[in-house]
């Protein structure tokens, strides 16, 4: 990754980013919380949606923008932006 | 971003149930006024259980409206703990009882170390302090001047004494003197004298000339074998009356007969305890310097006898002493002891003389025992004859009379 993609990386605050490993998922720049049951867990990142799938699904922390979940995380999908958004696919 | 100075979960957190619709919403909202949220567990559509910190409480309240019903579950953290013990009144006594304790028990001995000993054992100086006030368990309030001064005069030749305390920990020092006389150089001139007052019995002279022969009664300091030698000279042409001396290193051992008069006495009558029947039960009890002894209290017996059972003895952390006694009366009449019981006592004693007061391999000549009755007591002179072993080397200092004339007068 060279210096400008890592700039745009970096500063793509509307942008979702996971991190994912094992029972545990790290979800950043989270703006809002669309929907939360033990089963599935979707939020807005600003300009896209993500949503993590699985059993026990637990926030074990939200805090300043980043939503820490814990469980047995089976799958992890991105939605398209909002009506009228450019990244509307 | 500023971060808001809002302590920690640790410190005070509030878990709480939220009971409405949107939850979600309610999330967001947390999130948008940064409120840190904390083991979010949703029960079903519209119960959550969530943790949020105290200080964040009444903004959470604010954001929730009146949608949502909220119920506090519990509160963890330190704040909350500490402030439950401290609310009660019975963690406060137990603390204050803690401290007292700990202070209590650290006004006794638990322990006496004893270092620097040589001549003497450790148990000997341990019943010489314990006499003087000094042992485990005991008080350190204790005077150790007292103390220092009663090891003086109980135990000879004792140079220093040092007593200190390390915490619950007594530590005694002791250096011994030195009294062992030096022997003399074997290339100096010296005489063999008396160390101690007896009658000559054997000297065997390898060196020097016998300054006193058998029977001879001698006092410490007098001269045994001689290490000036009278040298007559028979050389041609000197004059045969003309003597000269020669100093030698004496050698030799002297074996002289040393009296010991020894006195003990014996009771003259012996006590017969008869009990009545009449008894009865109690405790004892010793905490530090508090005593307690329920038997003493009730003990109205004019002759009783006294049984302790001891169930508890500890010196750490604090000396603790507990025990169940027994009193029982008794009826006491004197019975004139029997002769033979008398000598009987007598010989034990007169063994214990020679064990207290007699030096190690020495011959026993003579024993004999005096009764002299008294009203209540009688006394016991025990004469006692050993043949040992006397004389120690004194140099002569060449030319200085007034030492050689000292010695003569001895």
């Amino acid at each position: 990754m060279n210096v400008k993609d890592e700039l745009l990386y970096d500063f793509s605050i509307k942008m979702p980013r996971l991190l994912v490993s094992g029972n545990t998922g790290i979800l950043d720049n989270v703006k809002k919380i669309v929907y939360i049951t033990d089963s599935s867990i979707v939020v807005d990142h600003g300009s896209r949606f993500s949503a993590v799938s699985g059993d026990d699904l637990r926030i074990k922390l939200i805090e300043e923008e980043r939503v820490l979940v814990t469980g047995n995380i089976r799958s992890v999908e991105f939605y398209s932006g909002k009506k009228g958004d450019a990244d509307e696919k | 971003m500023l971060m808001k100075n809002r302590g920690s979960f640790l410190e005070h957190s509030v878990t709480i149930k939220v009971e409405g619709f949107e939850q979600q919403k309610l999330i967001t909202e947390c999130m948008r006024k940064d409120i840190p949220l904390k083991d979010i567990h949703i029960l079903s559509d519209i119960e959550m259980i969530l943790t949020l910190m105290e200080w964040d409480y009444q903004t959470f309240l604010k954001t929730a409206k009146n949608k949502y019903r909220i119920t506090i579950l519990r509160e963890r953290g330190y704040k909350p703990a500490a402030k439950k013990a401290f609310g009660k009144k019975s963690t406060i006594v137990g603390l204050i009882l803690f401290a007292l304790i700990l202070y209590y028990q650290s006004t006794f001995v638990s322990e006496i170390r004893i270092l620097g000993y040589e001549s003497f054992t450790e148990s000997e100086i341990r019943e010489s302090l314990k006499e003087a006030g000094l042992y485990e368990g005991c008080s350190k309030s204790v005077d150790l001047k007292a103390v220092k001064l009663h090891l003086y005069n109980d135990l000879d030749n004792i140079a220093w004494i040092g007593v200190k305390y390390i915490g619950n920990l007594a530590e005694v020092t002791i250096a011994e003197g030195t009294i062992t006389p030096k022997p003399v150089d074997k290339s100096k001139p010296c005489d063999i004298i008396a160390d101690k007052e007896g009658y000559v019995e054997k000297t065997i002279a390898r060196e020097g000339v016998v300054a006193a022969p058998q029977g001879t009664y001698v006092k410490p300091g007098d001269v045994l074998i001689s290490g000036i030698v009278p040298v007559k000279s028979t050389a041609y042409g000197t004059p045969g009356v003309d003597t000269t001396e020669r100093y030698v290193h004496s050698e030799g051992e002297v074996y002289a007969r040393i009296p010991y008069r020894l006195n003990y006495y014996q009771e003259r009558y012996r006590d017969i305890k008869t009990p009545t029947g009449n008894s009865l039960v109690g405790f004892r009890i010793e905490i530090g310097g508090f005593k307690l002894n329920s038997a003493n209290i009730l003990n109205h017996y004019d002759n009783s006898v006294y049984e302790e059972i001891k169930l508890i003895h500890t010196v750490r952390p604090i000396p603790i002493s507990f025990g169940i006694v027994k009193i029982d009366e008794v009826i006491v009449t004197e019975q004139e002891r029997s002769q033979e019981e008398i000598e009987k006592e007598g010989n034990r004693q007169a063994r214990l003389a020679i064990r207290e007061n007699l030096p190690e391999n020495v011959q026993i000549l003579n024993k004999s025992l005096k009764f002299s009755p008294g009203e209540n007591i009688i006394g016991v002179a025990i004469m006692l004859e050993a043949l040992e072993k006397i004389g120690m080397e004194k140099e002569i200092v060449i030319g200085n009379t007034t030492d050689r004339g000292t010695e003569d007068q001895n």
